[in-house]
Parts: structure tokens; sequence; C-alpha cells
């Protein structure tokens, strides 16, 4: 599996955790709105399992601006890199 | 670092037993599968998932719990997050709570405007959370106004409301400026959240405000956990998500205090519980126990903690795989032993299993299960009786005895909020009970054992001085509990000024020492009659003839008012089976009965006194 797969993979983990129902693909491009539960509350839901999966911590920044898995994917990728 | 609920086990196979729960068709089996799926050391994530599905099941399987109750968390910044963390703490005690969350930063048009929707939710329980950056602006850092403002919140909360309140205390979310010396600086933002939190200790125990003291949580368990700066600018949530299980159990186990759901006996393992080794193989001299040794001295202290619970009220008991006469020994023979033999009320060491002793101990205190804590080092013992009596406490013991108290502590099984004169005496009680039990045996028939007590009745109308234990006595009593009414502080407060309630309590001396108040009446007068709303008395005092002697005084005070008869109802619950027949017994007609609940009735020209074995006085 490459770690792009492995990531994809572990942030659906986390979406399953957060959520009771989710999308059976979970892709670059899938957001809040495909999963009709991510409410602002949730988003910290969503940021705080990821942080403990990957053992990251995204910046008060990151968290306003993240759209899309895509985007949470790229930065979880940049974060592994550094460390 | 992460809180966690460190005392329940881990879960295991817990989202499989999750799916069955949702399937399950017996609301009752469904409701215990729930509290049992609510015993574990969840993360946010299946507290979340838990708390859906308690949403969707409905009301049948909550009829099943053991108390409903309304709760109101009330304050400044998001709160929403801690909602379903209450409601599951609350159904891991039995109790199903329904949580109403205050708008954004409205609390305080929330609890003025008559027509508010907090107003309309009528609350048992209202929790200010209020954040520290909120209270700090509230009036200028000044402490005593901050105080005074906290008051009036609290008092509206209780008269208008009726409300049982909670206030958390505040987290110390400001750096310190100076640092270890903080408080010599003035206009310090983090010196006033530290003095503040001083200053509320006194005006909350007089105003009888229970007090969630997250704030001292915090430094016990790291700031970092409790608070994060990040998500408080993000989503203005000042608790911490991840600490929000353990916020939930927080405010439930004070909820279960208020509602008599604590512990009321710890049962107790022997070996490597309170000595380290095996008293049958190792003998009184090989144990490890006192100075010496670390392992012996952690025994001391953790035998120092129970004491110390006993000194406040709680009774003990042993609960022991051993030859009965062995265990007996390492408490007559051990030097270093800190516990007595006299300390336990109940004394079990057998090889039989534990649970049938559990149940056994249970009876002989006339206690419910859901009133014992369980402490073993044994995990199999633990996980048996957590199947076999889920209604009993279990904590997951740590390994190392050093840290024994300090799991027992944080568990919260213990937790109380108000300690009376009663339970100050209640050990002592315990003790003077294996007497009067002595004497039972030595006496030929029950009127001479009875006879021999020479016991003394001293009564009186509920008064300041009485308040407190009355309220305790009319909300945690399950078994001799005629109707089930409870009766808020607030409600009782009213009742104590209407001259049309008479609450009357009761307090039993005889030879043995002072049972404190044991009884409780509360009358109703409504025109030619009166009516028993509920009527309340302590499983210490079954079988004297109490009940007896206090209907004689609720016929004198009835006639004293004028009155033609003394009404008295019934509402059957699954603990008060002892008192179904009472008024039948004392001389009432039936009037109503159905399978639930009866309705009694009793001409007071027609009562001619219950002869008794007590002396009754009445306090003035």
């Amino acid at each position: 599996m490459s770690q792009t797969e492995d990531i994809y993979r572990r942030i659906t983990k986390v979406l399953g955790q957060v959520f009771d129902e989710i999308p059976d693909e979970i892709g670059p491009k899938t957001s809040a709105l495909d999963i009709p539960a991510w409410d602002s509350l949730n988003h910290i839901n969503v940021i705080l399992g990821l942080e403990t999966e990957f053992k990251i911590k995204f910046t008060s920044a990151q968290v306003q601006d993240l759209e899309n898995v895509g985007e949470i994917a790229d930065i979880i990728t940049e974060k592994l890199e550094r460390s | 670092m992460t809180v966690n609920l460190s005392w329940l086990p881990k879960p295991k196979d817990w989202e499989s037993g999750l799916k069955r729960a949702a399937g399950e068709s017996d609301a009752k089996q469904q409701w215990a599968m729930l509290t049992a799926l609510a015993k574990h050391d969840l993360d946010i994530f299946q507290v979340g998932k838990l708390d859906r599905l308690m949403t969707k099941i409905g009301d049948a399987a909550k009829a099943f719990a053991s108390r409903r109750l309304k709760i109101a968390l009330i304050g400044t910044g998001t709160l929403d997050h801690l909602a379903a963390p209450i409601r599951v703490a609350c159904a891991r005690r039995n109790i199903s709570a329904e949580v109403f969350v205050g708008g954004y930063n409205l609390f305080q048009n929330e609890l003025l405007d008559a027509a508010s929707s907090l107003r309309g939710f009528s609350p048992d329980v209202v929790v200010f959370s209020i954040d520290a950056r909120y209270i700090y602006g509230l009036a200028g850092g000044d402490i005593s106004r901050t105080v005074s403002a906290l008051e009036r919140f609290w008092s509206i909360a209780k008269s208008d409301l009726g409300a049982f309140v909670v206030q958390q205390t505040f987290l110390p979310v400001f750096p310190d400026v100076l640092g270890s010396n903080e408080n010599r600086l003035p206009g310090s933002r983090s010196g006033f959240i530290a003095a503040l939190n001083q200053a509320l200790l006194k005006p909350s125990a007089e105003a009888d405000v229970a007090l969630l003291d997250v704030g001292r949580y915090a430094s016990l368990e790291g700031l970092e956990s409790w608070h994060d700066p990040a998500i408080w600018h993000h989503a203005k949530q000042e608790i911490h998500p991840h600490a929000s299980p353990l916020y939930g159990d927080y405010v439930a186990r004070l909820v279960a205090a208020k509602n008599g759901r604590s512990a009321k006996c710890i049962v107790l393992d022997l070996d490597n519980t309170l000595w380290g080794g095996v008293i049958g193989d190792d003998g009184v001299d090989g144990i490890r126990l006192g100075q010496g040794s670390a392992e012996g001295e952690a025994y001391i202290e953790f035998q120092q903690f129970i004491l110390a619970q006993k000194a406040r009220g709680l009774v003990l008991a042993v609960c022991s795989k051993n030859d009965h006469q062995i265990a007996v020994e390492a408490f007559d023979k051990h030097s270093e032993m800190q516990i007595r033999r006299s300390d336990f009320a109940a004394f079990v060491a057998n090889w039989d299993n534990k649970v049938d002793n559990l149940k056994r101990i249970a009876a002989e205190l006339n206690l419910g299960a859901d009133a014992l804590l369980f402490v073993d080092d044994n995990p199999a013992e633990r996980e048996l009786v957590r199947r076999e009596l889920p209604e009993v406490m279990v904590p997951e013991l740590p390994e190392d005895p050093a840290y024994y108290a300090q799991c027992i502590s944080r568990s919260g099984f213990l937790e109380a909020i108000v300690v009376t004169e009663e339970d100050m005496l209640r050990a002592d009680q315990y003790q003077a009970n294996l007497e009067r039990a002595r004497l039972q045996e030595s006496s030929t028939d029950i009127d001479g054992y009875l006879e021999g007590l020479d016991m003394e009745l001293e009564w009186g109308r509920v008064d300041s001085e009485s308040f407190a234990r009355v309220v305790q006595l009319a909300n945690k009593t399950n078994q001799f509990n005629l109707t089930t009414r409870r009766y808020s502080d607030a409600e009782m407060l009213q009742m104590m000024v209407d001259p049309n309630w008479i609450v009357v309590w009761a307090r039993l001396k005889d030879k043995f020492g002072d049972n404190g108040i044991i009884a409780v009446g509360a009358l109703h007068i409504d025109g030619d009659n009166v009516t028993v709303d509920n009527w309340l008395m302590s499983c210490r005092v079954f079988g004297r003839q109490v009940e007896d002697e206090m209907m004689n005084l609720f016929v004198a005070a009835a006639s004293a008012r004028g009155v033609a008869r003394i009404r008295g109802g019934y509402k059957s619950t699954p603990k008060n089976g002892i008192v179904e027949n009472l008024y039948a017994r004392l001389g009432f007609e039936s009037i109503e009965a159905t399978p639930e609940s009866a309705l009694w009735s009793l001409e007071i020209s027609r009562y001619s006194p219950k002869p008794t074995r007590i002396r009754s006085r009445e306090m003035q």
C-alpha cells in the first residue's frame, strides 16, 4: 500500500469513528457537504480524531482552512514527512 | 496527554455490543445493555455513538432507568459537546438524563426571562459552566462583586426553578505573568481565577450549591488535557472535547450523590487488596503490611484511606475467599493492621462464589446491591461480579497498591456533597446494631428484646437544623418509601413554612446509642383530610415498632388540627415491597387498589393508639 493510500485508509477510519454513516468512497473531493452530520461541532472532533490517529497537531490556521479530504491528506503528508 | 476514565475497564468488543444493543427488542434488556456499554473507559467518539443510540431508542427502554432527570447546562462559550457525555455518564449510573444546553452566552437572559426555554424545560439540576475569560470580565476582576453575582444566579436557579445547583469552578486558563508568586501582582487574571475559586468555597456551601471543581482537577490532571487555547479560539469550547467524557462523569456523580445513588458500603477483598500476599499461605508474619517495605507502606496508606471513608459514614464489609478463622486472625494478630475487625459491619470469608457472598452481605446490611462498592485485586472476580451483579460498582484496580486509593477516589463511586451528623455517626451505629443483634439472640421473645432496648423517640417539625437530614432521607431512602415522592430543597423550604404541611422527623435513641434522624413523614392537610404525601424510614430501624409509634404521632397531629381522617398512598417500586401492606397492618381501609398503587384511609375517631415499647418526646 502506498503512503497516500494508507493516509486515506486512516482518514476513512477516523471519519467512521466520528460519524455513524459515511460515504463508501472517501476521496480527495469528499467534504463536509457529503456527510450531513459534519457540522462545526463535529469538525473539531474530526480534527481531534486525526491528531490522535496520526500523532500530529494542526495549527489554528490550518483548522480553519481545511476544505476537503484532499487538503487534509496534503497537510498530513507534509507533517509526516517533516517529522 | 488525554485524561480518561481510568477506573473503568477498557472497551472490548464494544462496537459489536453496540450493534447488539441497537437490535435488541426487549426494552428492559436494551436499557441494561446500554448501561453496561456506558460502564467502560470510552473516548469522545464512543460516547457520541452510544449517545446517538440512546437518543434513538425512545422511552420504552429509558423507563427502566432507576430515575429520570432533567439537567440544564448553562453558561458561556460552546457547551453543546458536553451534553452527550453527561447523558452517557448518567446512564452509567442507571439514570436517564435529558439535557438542556443553554444558548451561547445567554444564560443571564435565560435565568431572568420568565418565558425562556430554560424555564420551560423546568430542570431538576442546573449546572453553571462559565468560562474564565467571561467571569474575569463580569465584574472587572473584583472578587467580592463576582461572588455576589454568582450568588444571585444560584438563588434564581434555586428559588425560581426549584433546581439543585452545581457551579463549575473556573479553569486556570491564563498564563502566569510573574510565576509562582502571581498573587502579588495587582490585577493578575491568573491570580484572580485562583482567588475566586478559593472565595467560592464558603458561599457555595452556605447556599447548598455543589461545586464541580474542574479548576482543581485541571491542576491535578494537567491543564493541557482540560483546555486548549487553539480550540478555544476556534470553537469557543473551554472544556477540551477529549476531557468531555470525564466532565460528564463529574456532573453525573454529583447528580447521583444528590439522589442517593453513590455507594454506601465498601466491600473489600483481603489478600493483595488490604495486604500483600496470601494470609492462608504466608501466615500473619508473612504478609506484606507495614513499615519497612514500599509495598507494605502502600497497603497501610490504603487502609487509612478506607478508614477515612468509614469515619465519614460509609459501611465496611469483607468478602474474601479464605478460611474464616485465618482471615479473622490476620486482624486480631497483625500489629500493623490499621483496620480492626470491629470496623467491619459484615465479615464474610469462605470459599463460596463472591456473587452469592455479595448478595448475602447486601441482605445482612439491609442494602441494595447497587449500594455496594466491590474492591478486589483479582480481575476475574471483578469481571464475574460485573457480569452477574451489574448494579454493584466495581473499580478497575491498578496493579500497584500504591495507586489503589487514588483509583477509588477518582472513580467518584463514593462521591458525596454534604456530610450530615448522621453520616458521622453511621459507622458506630452499625456496630451498635451488632450489639442489638446479640441482645436479640439472648432475649427469649421479641417483646422482651424491644423492652430491653429502652427506646426513646424524639420528634419534631422540620426546621433549619434538621433540614439537610430530612431532605437527604427523603431523597435517598428506597425501601421504606411509600410513594417515592421526592422533595427538592426549594420544595421542602416551601413546605416548612406552609401551614397546610406538617413535615415531621423522628430520631431514635436506645441503650446502645443514637441512631440519629431515621424517619420523616410529610403530611398535607386538605380540608377534612390529612394525606400522608410520603413517609420514609431508614432500614436501620426496621422491626422496632417505630412505624407504629409514628402513626400514633400522625393521628395526634391530625386530630389536633381537627380533621376526620388520614389517607395514605402506596406506589409500588422494585424496592419498596416491605411497606406494601403497611397501612393495612396499621388498621387503614383500602379505598382503591391497582397492581401498581393503592390508596388507604383511616377514620381518626376509630383509631386506638398502637401499644409500643417506645417512649416519645416532642422537641420544640
